[in-house]
């Protein structure tokens, strides 16, 4: 292999793993019997701050360690205290209605190619999150760091700022910069159906969400002006561009649901229009396994690769309380386009929740480009700090 | 003879089984196998069940009428399980204060009354009316039901919507989650003559 490629490869495999991920949301808790984000997680879409019922399911129910952990008593709206509140507590209700939660992700990267290997220790995510929620409006925003990215110096950045109105009958609209609702939000941004769809890390947009619960289902339609990053940023300018999501979501049981979703993007300067149409399943036929499975078809002119096929699967298993173990396989079709690979992936991880605020997470990636029959190997190792 | 026989077969069998259905049918049905769940939406979207085998009890057809069913079925609170530990303490001790007082560790259905089946040769869809004690207070609920012969015995196949404010439970709400008003309760049991 020359040393052309094999920086090529160590590159993609870096871009494939080696960005920052925002707190996450986790389809795999099907098994405890939540099909919807929001009954952890302040955003619609899930990801980020959970609320002080998301922290006390984190600590009491999750958690390897906090089984018989003090909880808030029953009828009580807001009392987040102890192993459950930010910091420890040490700020008793000097805030107010305000939540806070500061995440940061001390991390590992191992990236094995033909030939050698890269080692890495980065800090993957360092943001501040803040929200406040009454009387059914919620304000939420993020603050922190961008890692940098090649040759670029470390930047601020609110990856999500946003405002909602949610009624109990279950209406609800957000306007501002937030990840739009697509398929399944699986924990890893660099999911086949996160990273190669436009839903990655950074991948948010600045519009309007309008949502609706009608009995088991749940409407989502995001219209957006653009990617965030190309609003304000006059050298993105030319990204600018009309984008159009809509999911829908049947909860058949409390533990079986049925996605549908699709996504359209108007051209912009370095991109023609493209969409996206699919389908998700999940289901966890006992307490302790979750298994998804999304299925996409991505809609590309035949200059950006033509019309391909993207599979992700997702299974986990509470192997003991507190310790997931996820198997992922996933696919990306070449679409028959000479130059555009046809991608799989092999994902093995564990998750071990020992506290609240704090988790340990390894992962190995086999990647392998069929195409070009180059394969890469990537151990990623987490601490991740939820204070 | 051959023809004979098989013809004595048939009338043994039929009469056997016209027997077997007409005294099921017509003597008290004591619950065996039971599953009761209770499908809770929540306020933020989705739902849970709490679950239960717990069910006990009999029904016997009424001899003034055909369409009724004497005795009850008791639903034992205290098993209701929800999957989340936390959920059941919260469900079981606040919301229906089963150490309350005589009868709050139990729901239970009386009076049933079927619509569109008879107690004679119940096998069929119909509905039905009962009066439920939940919670100290009692109330009539209605529902679709469904009955099918198993074996010597019958499945039974039943639910219907409880709203909770309607019983004096309190709205359950929890860190800004909670369940909606009506749940809905489903009840699957095998009945078999005393």
């Amino acid at each position: 292999m020359t040393t052309t490629v094999r920086w090529r490869v160590l590159w993609l495999a870096l871009v494939i793993v080696g960005a920052a991920t925002s707190a996450s949301a986790e389809p795999m808790f099907l098994a405890k019997q939540y099909t919807r984000c929001t009954a952890c997680h302040y955003s619609p879409s899930g990801g980020g701050l959970l609320t002080p019922y998301g922290r006390l399911l984190s600590h009491r129910e999750l958690s390897t360690t906090g089984g018989n952990g003090a909880a808030s008593a029953a009828g009580d709206e807001d009392d987040p205290h102890g192993e459950q509140a930010f910091l420890y507590g040490a700020l008793g209700n000097a805030l107010g209605p305000v939540h806070l939660g500061l995440e940061m992700r001390p991390s590992h990267l191992r990236i094995g190619f033909p030939g050698g290997h890269q080692d890495q220790n980065l800090l993957m995510n360092l943001d501040l999150i803040g929200a406040v929620q009454k009387n059914g409006w919620t304000a939420y925003a993020t603050a922190g760091r961008e890692p940098a990215a090649h040759g670029e110096d470390v930047r601020f950045i609110s990856y999500e700022h946003w405002v909602g109105y949610q009624r109990d009958e279950g209406f609800g609209i957000r306007a501002g910069r937030f990840l739009p609702a697509y398929g399944v939000r699986f924990s890893d941004h660099t999911a086949y159906t996160r990273s190669y769809e436009d839903f990655d890390h950074d991948d948010q947009v600045y519009g309007v969400e309008v949502s609706d619960t009608m009995g088991p289902s749940l409407l989502q339609v995001t219209l957006a002006a653009g990617k965030a990053e190309a609003i304000f940023d006059h050298h993105n300018a030319g990204q600018r561009a009309f984008s159009m999501t809509g999911r829908w979501q049947l909860d058949l049981t409390p533990r079986t649901a049925l996605v549908g979703s699709a996504a359209y993007r108007h051209s912009t300067d370095l991109d023609p229009k493209s969409g996206l149409i699919g389908a998700a399943f999940g289901f966890a036929p006992m307490p302790r396994l979750s298994i998804w499975t999304q299925v996409d078809a991505s809609l590309q002119t035949r200059a950006r690769g033509g019309h391909s096929w993207i599979a992700v699967n997702e299974t986990s298993f509470e192997a003991y309380r507190g310790l997931w173990l996820k198997f992922s396989p996933q696919l990306k079709t070449s679409g028959g386009v000479p130059g555009f690979s046809e991608l799989r992936r092999l994902l093995f991880e564990a998750d071990l929740l020992p506290r609240t605020h704090w988790n340990v997470g390894v992962s190995y990636y086999h990647d392998h480009n069929h195409t070009f029959e180059v394969s890469t190997s990537t151990l990623l190792a987490q601490l991740h700090l939820y204070l | 003879m051959k023809h004979n026989l098989r013809t004595s077969l048939r009338v043994v069998l039929f009469v056997s089984v016209w027997a077997a259905v007409t005294s099921a049918a017509s003597g008290p049905w004591r619950v065996g196998q039971a599953d009761v769940s209770v499908k809770c939406p929540m306020t933020v979207g989705g739902t849970f069940d709490a679950r239960t085998s717990a069910l006990t009890g009999t029904l016997t057809a009424s001899a003034g009428s055909p369409s009724a069913l004497e005795g009850n079925l008791a639903v034992d609170l205290r098993t209701v399980d929800t999957g989340i530990d936390l959920r059941n303490e919260h469900l079981r001790e606040k919301y229906l204060e089963v150490d309350k007082g005589a009868g709050y560790d139990q729901a239970v259905l009386s009076d049933v009354a079927l619509q569109g089946l008879n107690t004679d040769a119940p096998a069929g869809k119909g509905s039905f009316t009962a009066s439920l004690m939940l919670h100290g207070v009692k109330k009539t609920v209605t529902g679709p039901v469904e009955i099918r012969q198993a074996g010597t015995g019958w499945r039974v196949r039943a639910s219907f919507p409880v709203n909770l404010p309607d019983y004096n439970i309190d709205k359950p709400r929890y860190l800004g989650i909670g369940v909606k008003d009506t749940v809905q309760v489903s009840v699957t049991f095998t009945a078999t003559q005393s």
